[in-house]
């Protein structure tokens, strides 16, 4: 089904402003931390300190005899058992380590109590009184540590993460030039605006009410369903907003369920929310990754041979992949390929994915690789790249068509828009008086996350629409998405129309994050809302009171809320046709299969699982592109990196709102800028902690870091994709980003540094 | 954080004397305080005399100017006093924080800033001579690519955080110390203690003192400069900063001072400098070899040495800066002759 054509677009593809957002401005926007119930307990957890042993003893004395003081669980509470989880990408969970359960401590942060208090000021006093002792054993606490220490723990060879294509020897022996190098990219932390947080209240034994921020309301579902043995429908989870989430907040980490058995055992509601601190525990984190390349090119500068061998971090239990191959394995042509990647446990606890999990890492240590290419090929980075263009009906990865590929003109675009035209190849060569000026460009690609998904549309006699999905608004936009999509189908104003969102009781949805829920859930509301257009149309044109009555269904527009012949003004309203229908309201329920997906994907939706396509498809292979062009300032005294200017041009699909999906594109951009010149989460060697676990120390760029930033999204729907033409817009700014940077660092200084973050002493 | 007693002080008489600690701005305090690192038993807040006027005025003194001890950095940055006779205090306060934390942060409480050294601030790591004597030094055999250069001890390399005093102390700044034995005048470099066998004890300050005033002489001459390099443009410490004020007669240094920041354990003024300036050509040359004399005992470690190279950069870039040769960008002024 596609909008129709004829119909007025007064929404889809224009820039509409947030619906929520003046409740946002005014703070009526409730999150999760936010609702007050009665008898409401508070609640601190206790981190561990140590990155691996196991806990001696814990002293609750002095703790335990602060006024207020409910309940402190530990390991040696009773009544807390939990049973076993698989973490993602085999279940829902973020990790399969249960809190609480045992006196082991195998990654730092780990939860080892929670402290219940009448008031957050005794739970917390509380928690510093608690004496814990710990036996430590030795420990690997980075991906350096877990490469070249002992054989403490176990590195495990991923297949199926491994690619390969063509003859990678043979390869080499044609290639004229070869080349090798390895780049690397450190942890991230995602550290959304809002802490995570969860209220958690009992009704019996059986039956709980989470609120929470959440990517993932299922996640949260059926994981605690399967820890406590509840019934799924049982557990009740509401999300209505998310201050951000960047896949953080897409899976279930330790201290729901340890709110949750606060509440059960005391029996009254518990509120838990993380300290900044916390945000970079048990909560998941980009893995550090290592890629190193060899590469062979032939005399026309075309690829005949890449070899990836890649080695990224994973946590002690669970196996999370940063799939730094994702970008390397299908981006240009080239006919002999082989990608290994070794997972490498430590005791930093389990990762997960954030912002283009693979891709933002994985595409910077290509991206870079492709500049020192042209560089060696005496070519032009763009002209380059354009040389080794993948042709559109031939995905190098999979050999299928794309569905849509516009990759040149996003070249074209941006480079224009940039004035690449203007860059003079000599390092240094571009100078602003004192200042050196880099000019620097990369790809962009994220693969297309398509998903089943469930809609109801419902017509109320005030005229209203709503519109309920139990999907997430994670600050993307979808309550503003979702309206315009139903407010477009209907002829409708968007302030007649009520997203509901955020409630497990809505109808089902997957997961938020793989740039998926605008097309996704989008689909399932573009087909309830056009469901509910087609019933009221059917009611109408079979009713003899009406003055559609016999006109043929093609023939009628929709607009102004009703139902119109042609552009006449024989029609009437849809409250007028819902009156003679005798109702209240009338609803439409519909489910929806993604693209080149079946049944299978639905099935699995509802029994909590993903329920998504992979990008390369049955028939087609499905991947956003995009080309990023960076200008960076630097002081040649200082050799402090500045970026003053960024375009990047993306081929996205169809854009739904083109206000939020600008947002995220530059939101992107201005990450891949942290990613390159900021982020990084540092390690101490010694004890195996973290030291900047604070937003003064982990840095991100401040509005003082960012010049200019122009986002252009080419509007190519992509039906292959999705009923709407969409594919996505949230992740694919970051990646090339943080290459582009780096290769306009190099243009401006000719040092050429193969790790994030590019800081100064690395330029000095 | 622990429980504590609180108290209101309405006048300088009734917080004189006090015991614990006095809360002004708290954005020092009450940060270091939820971490569980500073633990005082008694709180008195002096903020009334922010409010009724009588620690907050910034007037004339002298030839100079008296900052009362509760202005706070945004009041003190945009002071007409300030800006136009101190301008390189006006740049570094204005460099420091953000402007929400310096409407917040007073004068008297920038002065007694404490480290931001990792170590220091989590108590997950046990070593830290400043916040547990005798426990050992974290930052040296650890993570210490933004630890001092200058000033250090086998005890603690912490770096001193303040930008404002940077400026302060490069402007002869003196503190206003009341205590129940009466006032006392300290100059700031010699408020700041190094390090040596006793990082823990920071200040020349008494049980129960107040900081009621900075006062600044008449500065040496009307232009200076507080050139700040971070690893990112705003809401950063320093990785190395410069203030500058020279007085140049006739193409030659008259007067010079110097004072260093982000590499220093406290406000780093450095007599090298100056007296390598002093009664020399205002040249290139000359600043190059004040900011080797500045940096010739610098005890840089791995992840740190490259404080020393730019710091000297620093330096010459300042100084030059500050004799009207370079703008901010390093691009000669016109009519400079460098």
């Amino acid at each position: 089904m596609t909008v129709q054509k004829g119909q007025p677009q007064n929404y889809v593809g224009q820039r509409v402003n947030r619906v929520d957002g003046p409740d946002k401005v005014r703070g009526a926007a409730t999150y999760a931390a936010e609702f007050d119930l009665p008898e409401l307990a508070h609640a601190v957890l206790v981190s561990a300190t140590i990155p691996h042993g196991s806990i001696k003893s814990i002293d609750e004395t002095a703790a335990r005899a602060v006024p207020g003081v409910l309940d402190i669980l530990t390991h040696e509470s009773e009544g807390i058992e939990l049973k076993p989880v698989k973490a993602y990408p085999r279940g829902p969970a973020g990790t399969s380590v249960l809190p609480l359960q045992s006196p082991k401590i195998e990654f730092r942060g780990q939860p080892v109590a929670l402290v219940v208090a009448e008031s957050l000021e005794a739970a917390q006093h509380a928690a510093q009184l608690l004496e814990i002792e710990y036996d430590a054993s030795d420990f690997r606490a980075t991906l350096e540590q877990g490469m070249n220490g002992l054989p403490l723990l176990d590195k495990v060879p991923m297949p199926p993460l491994g690619h390969s294509r063509g003859d990678v020897g043979k390869g080499m022996k044609d290639a004229s030039t070869t080349f090798e190098a390895t780049y690397d990219t450190p942890v991230h932390h995602h550290n959304p605006l809002e802490m995570h947080a969860v209220t958690a209240a009992w009704d019996g034994d059986e039956r709980v009410t989470i609120y929470e921020p959440t990517q993932w309301m299922q996640s949260s579902q059926y994981t605690l369903a399967a820890m406590l043995g509840l019934e799924p429908d049982n557990v009740h989870v509401i999300s209505p907003f998310v201050g951000g989430g960047f896949g953080s907040k897409a899976t279930t980490w330790p201290h729901l369920p340890t709110a949750v058995l606060a509440a059960r055992k005391l029996g009254r509601p518990v509120k838990l929310v993380l300290s900044r601190a916390q945000m970079f525990a048990a909560v998941g984190y980009r893995a550090a990754t290592t890629s190193a390349y060899t590469v062979g090119l032939d005399d026309n500068a075309q690829f005949t041979a890449m070899t990836l061998d890649a080695q990224t971090q994973t946590g002690v239990s669970d196996l999370f992949p940063e799939q730094v191959g994702n970008v390397p394995k299908m981006l240009y042509a080239n006919p002999n390929m082989e990608l290994k990647q070794t997972l490498i446990r430590t005791h930093a606890g389990p990762n997960i994915m954030m912002r283009a999990p693979g891709e933002a890492s994985g595409g910077f240590g290509l991206e870079v690789l492709m500049d020192e290419l042209a560089e060696k090929a005496g070519l032009d980075p763009l002209e380059f790249r354009r040389r080794n263009h993948a042709p559109e009906n031939e995905d190098p990865e999979s050999g299928k068509p794309y569905s849509s590929k516009h990759l040149l003109e996003c070249y074209d675009r941006a480079a224009d828009a940039f004035g690449w035209d203007g860059r003079t190849p000599e390092i240094g060569s571009m100078r602003d008086g004192n200042t050196l000026i880099g000019w620097g460009m990369a790809t962009a690609t994220y693969p297309v996350y398509a998903s089943a998904a469930t809609a109801r549309a419902r017509l109320c006699a005030s005229g209203h629409v709503e519109i309920e999905a139990g999907s997430h608004d994670i600050g993307t936009g979808t309550y503003s998405i979702l309206a315009g999509i139903a407010a477009d189908s209907l002829g409708m104003d968007i302030e007649q129309i009520k997203v509901k969102l955020g409630d497990s009781r809505l109808p089902k949805n997957g997961y938020s994050g793989g740039s998926r829920t605008a097309s996704s859930v989008g689909s399932a509301v573009l087909a309830a809302a056009m469901g509910l257009r087609e019933e009221l149309l059917e009611a109408a044109t079979h009713d003899s009171n009406s003055p559609l009555h016999g006109v043929a269904g093609q023939d009628i527009k929709v607009r102004d809320g009703g139902l119109y012949f042609g552009d006449t003004d024989q029609g009437e309203t849809y409250t007028a046709i819902l009156g003679r229908m005798g109702k209240d309201q009338h609803e439409v329920y519909r489910e929806t299969i993604p693209h080149e997906g079946s049944q299978k994907q639905l099935d699995q939706l509802k029994a909590g699982k993903d329920g998504s396509v992979a990008a390369v498809a049955e028939r087609y292979a499905r991947h956003s592109w995009g080309a990023v062009f960076v200008e960076v300032r630097i002081d040649p005294d200082f050799m402090t990196p500045r970026v003053s200017r960024i375009v990047g041009a993306f081929d996205i699909g169809q854009v739904i709102n083109a206000k939020t999906a600008e947002s995220q594109l530059t939101g992107g951009m201005v990450w891949g800028v942290g990613m390159a010149l900021h982020e990084e989460t540092q390690t101490d060697d010694r004890t195996g902690l973290i030291l900047n676990s604070n937003l003064a120390e982990y840095h991100i760029p401040v509005n003082a870091d960012i010049g200019s930033v122009q986002a252009i999204a080419l509007d190519h729907p992509d039906f292959r994709v999705s009923a709407l033409g969409a594919r996505g817009a949230g992740e694919i700014g970051i990646v090339g980003t943080a290459a582009a940077v780096a290769n306009a660092i190099y243009h401006a200084t000719g040092k050429r540094v193969r790790e994030t973050p590019i800081t100064l002493d690395k330029l000095l | 954080m622990r429980p504590f007693e609180y108290a209101r002080a309405q006048s300088v008489a009734e917080a004189v004397g006090r015991p614990g600690k006095f809360l002004a701005g708290g954005t020092t305090l009450m940060d270091l305080m939820k971490l569980d690192v500073e633990r005082p038993a008694h709180l008195t807040d002096i903020t009334p005399l922010r409010e009724n006027g009588e620690l907050s005025q910034i007037v004339e003194d002298g030839g100079g100017v008296k900052i009362g001890a509760l202005a706070s950095m945004s009041q003190t940055a945009e002071h007409p006093l300030i800006a136009e006779r101190y301008p390189a205090l006006s740049q570094a306060l204005l460099a420091g924080a953000s402007q929400q934390i310096r409407n917040m942060a007073s004068m008297g409480g920038n002065v007694m800033q404490r480290t931001r050294c990792p170590y220091f601030r989590d108590l997950a790591f046990k070593e830290c001579n400043k916040r547990d004597p005798g426990s050992g030094c974290g930052a040296i055999g650890g993570h210490h690519r933004k630890m001092a250069i200058l000033g250090g001890s086998d005890a603690c390399i912490a770096t001193h955080a303040s930008d404002a005093s940077v400026a302060l102390v490069a402007y002869g700044a003196a503190l206003t110390l009341r205590g129940p034995d009466g006032e006392r005048r300290v100059k700031l470099e010699d408020f700041n203690l190094l390090p040596g066998e006793t990082p823990h004890i920071e200040h020349d300050l008494r049980e129960g003192e107040l900081i009621v005033a900075l006062t600044l002489p008449a500065p040496i001459a009307a232009d200076g400069v507080y050139l700040k390099v971070r690893d990112r443009e705003s809401y950063e410490f320093a990785l190395s900063s410069c203030a500058a004020v020279l007085d140049v007669q006739e193409g030659k240094v008259n007067a010079a001072h110097v004072t260093l920041g982000g590499v220093g354990t406290r406000p780093w003024r450095s007599p090298e400098a100056e007296a390598a300036l002093v009664g020399q050509p205002a040249t290139r040359e000359t600043f190059e070899a004040a900011a080797r004399a500045a940096l010739q005992h610098a005890h840089p470690l791995a992840q740190n040495a490259f404080k020393v190279p730019l710091t000297a950069r620093v330096i010459v870039r300042a100084l030059m800066q500050a004799a009207g040769q370079i703008d901010e960008a390093g691009n000669p002024t016109t009519g400079a002759n460098a």
